[in-house]
């Protein structure tokens, strides 16, 4: 049952009877967008992480004191 | 509220409080997200590689094994979101909004493609992309009330008041979730009925009906990966002034 391909050749699931733009077009959407929201998902975690980082570090300049 | 002598992992409320919950959530995202990974692959194989094609469809039909879990996905999404809510106001657990709101941005992105790739199938299937019929006007509003809470709990700058106005806004909303599921019964559409059916069972063949599944369930996995991973950010964010996020930023938190 999940063994027998439903495509004689390889051109044929490319171009899916005629819907081929469609189909295709529906998963590359999906593709991109989820792909887009991983990224977005890092790069704000790497933000707020920055951003604590330099509020401990101006703390700690803060505890220290200008004292020069 | 902890009974003594009880294994720790029995005590699930434990895991309300945002320093015990993020070191679990960061020990679940992989996991999860391998998961998603796998089962999508899989899904992808017998939906689109072995799957036959439809009597009246042709291959097009292929569309439903991302619009159907995409679908599914927004729906259910909304649904948590309003329990988290609810929680929140009964419970008055930071965590619960904090949940919510991490699970917005999936769930807005889930109605989007849902609607995208309902678009797609409609153009060649009804000759056009959009019709302002009950079940595609009510998943716009579902998409658009995403978009509302979003905007309404970042435009808010006290996290609490942000909290208690997302969670309103979140559970006022939930009843058009019902609409959508119901709207291809309650109203003529020219949308399709349900492919499943709690009284009718499943109109599709097996393998069809098989990748569904799997895609609908790697979409779920993948939607607790992105929202447990929004959830630490925005742990670390509200609870940067206590001494253990400072800790573990100074240990090098990546």
């Amino acid at each position: 049952m999940f063994s027998t391909l439903y495509w004689a050749n390889f051109s044929d699931f490319i171009h899916m009877g005629g819907y081929g733009l469609y189909v295709w077009g529906s998963l590359i959407a999906c593709v991109l967008v989820l792909g887009m929201e991983c990224l977005l998902i890092r790069q704000q975690r790497k933000q707020v992480i920055r951003h604590l980082r330099r509020m401990a570090l101006a703390e700690e300049i803060g505890d220290e004191g200008y004292e020069r | 509220m902890k009974p003594p002598h009880s294994p720790r992992w029995l005590n699930l409320f434990s895991f309300a409080s945002p320093m015990q919950f993020y070191p679990l959530a960061g020990r679940l995202i992989p996991l999860f997200m391998a998961l998603a990974i796998l089962l999508c692959a899989a899904g992808f194989w017998i939906g689109f590689a072995i799957a036959p094609g439809d009597a009246q469809q042709g291959e097009g039909y292929r569309i439903i094994f991302l619009h159907v879990p995409t679908s599914w996905m927004a729906m259910f999404i909304y649904v948590v979101m309003a329990f988290w809510s609810v929680m929140h106001l009964i419970l008055r657990t930071r965590l619960s909004a904090m949940m919510a709101q991490a699970l917005a941005p999936t769930g807005a992105l889930m109605a989007f493609l849902s609607l995208f790739t309902g678009a797609l199938w409609g153009k060649p299937m009804w000759g056009t992309w959009w019709v302002w019929d009950a079940r595609l006007t009510s998943m716009l509003l579902l998409f658009f009330l995403y978009l509302g809470f979003i905007a309404l709990t970042r435009s808010i700058d006290e996290p609490d008041r942000a909290d208690k106005a997302g969670s309103v806004l979140a559970i006022v909303g939930v009843f058009n979730v019902p609409v959508i599921y119901f709207s291809v019964k309650w109203w003529n559409t020219l949308h399709q009925g349900a492919s499943i059916s709690m009284e009718k069972g499943s109109s599709m063949a097996s393998t069809m009906l098989v990748a569904m599944l799997l895609m609908s369930l790697a979409a779920w996995m993948y939607s607790i990966a992105s929202c447990l991973s929004r959830v630490r950010t925005l742990i670390l964010q509200r609870e940067g002034y206590t001494r253990w996020v400072k800790e573990r930023i100074a240990q090098g938190e990546k």
